[in-house]
């Protein structure tokens, strides 16, 4: 047994212990004069109850001149090694000395899978490689250039002029009765010719 | 596990439980349904309500309701196969199919026909057993679930109005046409309680926003995710790249999730009991190629239903694009009046914006002068019922490619189809026409029109054609020698693998055939459930990340890995490898052809992470590296060296003993004894006897900074094979021999063999055997197309090119062999010129007689002539004989497919 130990409870967003985890103890060197390598302390697995056991001693994070006392977070890890959960406890926190033995409740374990993406915005890699595999396949021997030539004016003009709104008031096309971001904007399911017939 | 879609985007909330992939999968199931749209959701569902674990693979993305923003722009590259560019080879028919969840039946007009009559006697005749009223009852199931209802009047817009008044107006020798209102699948949205029926908004093509469309999305897929007795997942972005089998039983599915690109992300392996294709027509047949089954049928028989389209000007303001698109068909012409051969269908149906300025055939100020008229136009459609002239072939990067011309039928029945259109327009008081030809793309007056058919048969290539319902491919029928599936859409040959989808149709069908497929899917899933006696899947982790097998991880799963995974005290004595430091087949090296496995003693080979930075790329094509390592005096350490596969500079000794770490538990220490390598250190994981997971470190033991993951194996696929272990093979006598003639007849497809790293498909060989005489193309890195000369020998199989290099092959299995491309064995006077050429090309130099330290750990002295060991990029290399002197050349792994 080390000179600190750390004990704590594992538990989901609904409050109930998570099974068979693993949560590793590291002290962060993230500090302005420190090395910027965290220090992994020590690791252990939830039992059925959600508890867990770490051990630890000085010597694991005091290494440098200038580290004092260690600054402790946790990361949780599924059975497959996926990081599930960090955990940084209270500022005042400080593992306990041989008798000192805190509970620390690690709580969430939705992994974030980060900010959502706008869906339209790989459009241009989806058109792309769409056009990658037109080279692959077009058997270009076959096709005549002014054919080619065609297809290709007609599909950058209708690209750059007819996907504008500024282009359909010209040609009375009444264009989408719904927002660009409809997920975002508040909006009715009525079309405009109908509401304007009210 | 919950009924859940999953997929590789994180685009927020959405209608259906919906989870984003972090990281490979496999699974083991009743059933694996490949696509999602009218077939393959139908199976999937039904199948999972009659007690089936299911799993649907689906290439695109999913997008609910709410996502569909109505803007083409956005729409299409979102919901369409190939973001709408989906062409013929010869680009002259643009080919619409959805790829998204929910498939075509997200982006189609909702027409619902059920097959004809005449159609299903005709199909018997082919030898399609499946009886009328078959196909009534399941029209009837399906009908129900998705809602088919007949058009009302009031639902009519002005463009089919237009259509309808010309089809009353309209007389063939003096009798009334056929011709009456669509059937279609609308109803009330389940996101939205106030709609109870289509909206009527005209963006049927780009996704329902309301929901009301009836789509595989809301209905099937909805059903099933909503019934929580149901085993039951669908995972998007996730492209299915082959079907695995043995003998005639397949396995499962290996696939790969893409993102945006196309790019890897992860991989799915999929042990099933069924596999069913429903990728629909052209992919499901591709999906065959890829996989090889089915043979020289899969592909043939390929119709598309071309369709040429007509729009009449008008004074008056029509406003085409509200409202329903497609709600009106005249039918005289048809398969639906008994035409029993070609024929066409006139449909009403208006574009958007973009689509319909692609769809005019002119350019500049005639285009812009067309597109004016936009609002004053309506148009309709000729859907031919074309011949299954096409084909689907694959190309070089395994993409399928269709090759179609159209048939002087179908020619015909456009140039009929668009003359009657043209007169129908007229006739209800269009002041001029916008024709689908290049040649005639305004027609003013109706004494124009003989002249605008003239111009469609004589050149039907100035014809502006699409296709929205590919069909065929994959030919259903009783003979076997023809067909690729029988009358229960079971593939010849195999006990449990079918392909339902409207790549099976023998013939065209003549009508819009969304309904028809998912009939076909009913019948066939009942079928499937009633007969159920399939023997459980063999479970296999494929090339997924996995711990057996941490060659196929990424660089971030290796360490994820090594955090959980407990070293195996009781391995440590197996770390040493063999003390015999050569090769010897059946002491230190073995190779088992069934499973295309080697066993390699000699050293531990290195493995990076599979991912595709440019890092990690380098680093396996330059930084590969084994480790070797002995029993050293000092009971409970080993002595170890590490090198690299690439110039042969590094040379670091270590010691290998187990120690405690906290945080990682037990590891084995790799401490390296001389400088410059002894800043750095390895704690390794043993996983099993042949698999160590490991992680590089700078720094002193116990604080040192991770550099880097990896893993080490003993056991590899032949993929990964070196250049050793290709001279094994190529030189063993029992492993490999000179292959026939008939043997190699096919087409091969070949990666270089690199010590480092797996490298992607580099050539192409095509060898066909006719008459006694084979014939060999190859094309390399799809830029270098050829043919070489072929000479057998007892002890030889050769190839010669116009270069001073030959290929000599040796197979190893049926469907798989090795290369190597090499110049003649020689003499220092006849190398030196290719050496000089190398100099140009390669970016290590090949150095003579130079005296650097550098020199001589690198270079051998042959014959004279100082030859690094490898040099340029990693696959290439010298090799030497005693007796024949020196050669130059690169290796190579070819495996069959086709």
């Amino acid at each position: 047994m080390g000179e600190f130990t750390v004990r704590g409870i594992v538990t989901d967003a609904a409050g109930k212990p998570v099974d068979n985890v693993k949560v590793f103890a590291l002290d962060s060197d993230q500090g302005l004069f420190e090395d910027h390598n965290d220090d992994l302390l020590g690791s252990g697995w939830t039992g059925p109850d959600g508890t867990f056991e770490i051990s630890f001693s000085s010597a694991e994070f005091g290494e440098g001149l200038l580290e004092g006392d260690v600054d402790l977070y946790f990361v949780v890890r599924n059975s497959k090694g996926e990081a599930i959960a960090r955990f940084e406890p209270e500022k005042d926190f400080k593992p306990g000395k041989k008798s000192g033995l805190i509970e620390i409740e690690i709580g969430s374990f939705e992994k974030d899978s980060g900010p959502p993406d706008d869906p339209y915005l790989r459009n241009m890699d989806r058109t792309l490689a769409a056009f990658a595999s037109i080279g692959d396949v077009a058997a270009v021997s076959n096709n005549d250039f002014a054919r080619v030539f065609a297809l290709l004016n007609r599909s950058l003009n209708a690209w750059v002029v007819y996907t504008r709104e500024n282009s359909w008031n010209e040609i009375r096309y009444d264009g989408p009765q719904v927002p660009a971001r409809p997920k975002e904007i508040m909006h009715n399911h009525e079309l405009a010719w109908e509401a304007r017939k009210k | 596990m919950t009924n859940s879609i999953y997929g590789t985007e994180n685009i927020g909330k959405r209608t259906e439980e919906y989870n984003v992939v972090t990281s490979d999968i496999v699974r083991n199931v009743d059933v694996c349904v490949i696509g999602s749209g009218a077939a393959g959701a139908v199976l999937a569902a039904k199948l999972a309500k009659a007690g089936k674990s299911v799993v649907m693979l689906e290439r695109g993305g999913y997008y609910d309701g709410e996502s569909m923003n109505q803007r083409e722009a956005d729409m299409i590259p979102l919901l369409w196969k190939n973001a709408g560019a989906n062409f013929t080879s010869n680009l002259r028919i643009a080919i619409a199919q959805g790829s998204c969840l929910g498939g075509s039946t997200v982006i189609n007009d909702a027409v619902c026909f059920r097959i004809p009559e005449l159609v299903v006697k005709q199909w018997q005749d082919l030898g399609v057993s499946i009886a009328k009223d078959e196909w009534e009852k399941a029209n009837d199931e399906v009908s129900k679930v998705i809602h088919v209802t007949e058009v009302t009047e009031d639902e009519l817009n002005q463009n089919a109005r237009k259509l309808m008044h010309a089809c009353e107006e309209f007389k063939l020798e003096g009798k009334p046409i056929l011709h009456y209102k669509n059937h279609r699948n609308c109803g009330q949205s389940f996101t939205d309680s106030s709609l109870s029926s289509c909206v009527k908004c005209g963006f049927c093509h780009l996704g329902c926003h309301y929901d009301t469309k009836q789509s595989m999305l809301v209905t099937y897929i909805h059903d099933a995710l909503s019934d929580p007795s149901l085993d039951y997942s669908a995972y998007c972005n996730c492209r299915a790249d082959r079907i695995t089998y043995e003998n005639n039983k397949a396995s499962g599915v290996d696939g790969t999730f893409v993102d945006a690109a196309g790019n890897e992300k992860f991989r799915i392996r999929v042990n099933a009991k069924v596999v069913i294709v429903s990728a629909g027509a052209i992919a499901s047949s591709n999906l065959l190629q890829k996989s090889r089954i089915g043979g020289k049928n899969v592909g043939k028989g390929l119709a598309l239903h071309p369709a040429p389209f007509v729009m009449g000007v008008f004074d008056e303001l029509i406003h085409g694009n509200r409202g329903i698109p497609m709600s009106y068909t005249c039918h005289e012409f048809g398969v639906t009046n008994g035409i029993e051969k070609g024929g066409f269908l006139i449909e009403s149906i208006f574009l958007p914006v973009f689509q319909m300025a692609l769809a005019i055939p002119s350019m500049g100020i005639d285009h812009r002068k067309m597109m004016e008229n936009y609002a004053y136009s309506t148009m309709a459609g000729i859907m031919t019922r074309d011949e299954p002239t096409g084909t689907v072939l694959m190309s070089y990067s395994g993409n399928p490619k269709v090759v179609y011309n159209l048939s002087p039928q179908t020619i015909d029945d456009m140039a009929r189809g668009i003359g009657i259109l043209a007169r129908m327009w007229f006739s209800v008081g269009a002041t001029s026409l916008i024709s689908p030809h290049r040649d005639m793309p305004e027609v003013r007056s109706k004494a124009d029109i003989p002249a605008l058919k003239d111009a469609v048969r004589d050149n039907p290539d100035g014809l502006m054609l699409g296709s929205a319902h590919p069909q065929g491919g994959n030919r259903m029928g009783n003979d076997s020698k023809s067909c690729v599936v029988n009358s229960d859409c079971k593939v010849y040959g195999f006990d449990n693998l079918y392909v339902c989808d409207a790549s099976v149709f023998p013939t065209a069908l003549g009508v819009n055939p969304q309904l028809t497929i998912m009939a076909l899917a009913t019948i066939t899933a009942d079928k499937i459930a009633k007969n159920w006696n399939f023997s459980p899947a063999v479970n296999s982790v494929g090339s997924t990340c996995d711990i057996s097998q941490p060659r196929f991880c990424g660089a971030e799963r290796i360490g994820e890995m090594f955090a959980i995974t407990d070293h195996r005290k009781d391995l440590f004595p197996k770390l040493a490898n063999s003390t015999e430091e050569k090769l010897v087949v059946g002491l230190n090296w073995k190779f088992d052809p069934k499973t295309l496995r080697i066993y390699n003693n000699l050293f531990w080979k290195g493995f990076y992470g599979r991912d595709n930075d440019l890092m990690t790329m380098g680093l396996r094509y330059f930084g590969g590296f084994y480790k070797r390592f002995q029993v050293s005096g000092d009971s409970g350490s080993m002595d170890g060296i590490t090198h690299p596969f690439e110039p042969q500079l590094v040379d670091a000794r270590s010691i290998a003993k187990e120690k405690e770490l906290p945080g990682y538990g037990t590891v084995i220490h790799l401490e390296y004894r001389d400088p410059p390598y002894s800043t750095a250190y390895d704690l390794l994981k043993m996983v099993d006897e042949n698999t160590i997971i490991g992680k590089a470190f700078l720094g002193s033991f116990g604080m040192g900074r991770e550099l880097f993951n990896f893993s080490m194996s003993r056991v590899y696929d032949v993929d990964f094979m070196t250049e050793q272990d290709l001279l094994a093979l190529f030189n063993s006598k029992e492993l490999s021999h000179v292959p026939t003639e008939r043997e190699l007849t096919g087409v091969w497809e070949g990666m270089l063999v690199s010590d480092s790293a797996v490298s992607p498909r580099s050539q192409l060989f095509y060898f066909n055997y006719e008459d006694g005489e084979i014939d060999m193309r190859y094309s390399f890195a799809n830029m270098l197309h050829g043919r070489s000369d072929v000479a057998v020998t007892n002890t030889l199989f050769r190839l010669d090119d116009p270069t001073p290099f030959h290929d000599e092959l040796r197979m190893v299995t049926p469907d798989v062999a090795i290369g190597r491309w090499v110049t003649n064995w020689s003499s220092e006077d006849a190398l030196e010129p290719i050496i000089q050429d190398f100099k140009h090309y390669l970016p290590i130099p090949a150095s003579s007689g130079t005296d650097s330290l550098l020199d001589m750990l690198s270079l051998r002295n042959i014959r004279g002539i100082r030859l690094p060991r490898e040099f340029g990029v990693s696959f290439l290399g010298v090799e030497e004989d005693e007796r024949l002197g020196t050669r130059v050349g690169l290796s190579y792994l070819i495996k069959r497919i086709g």
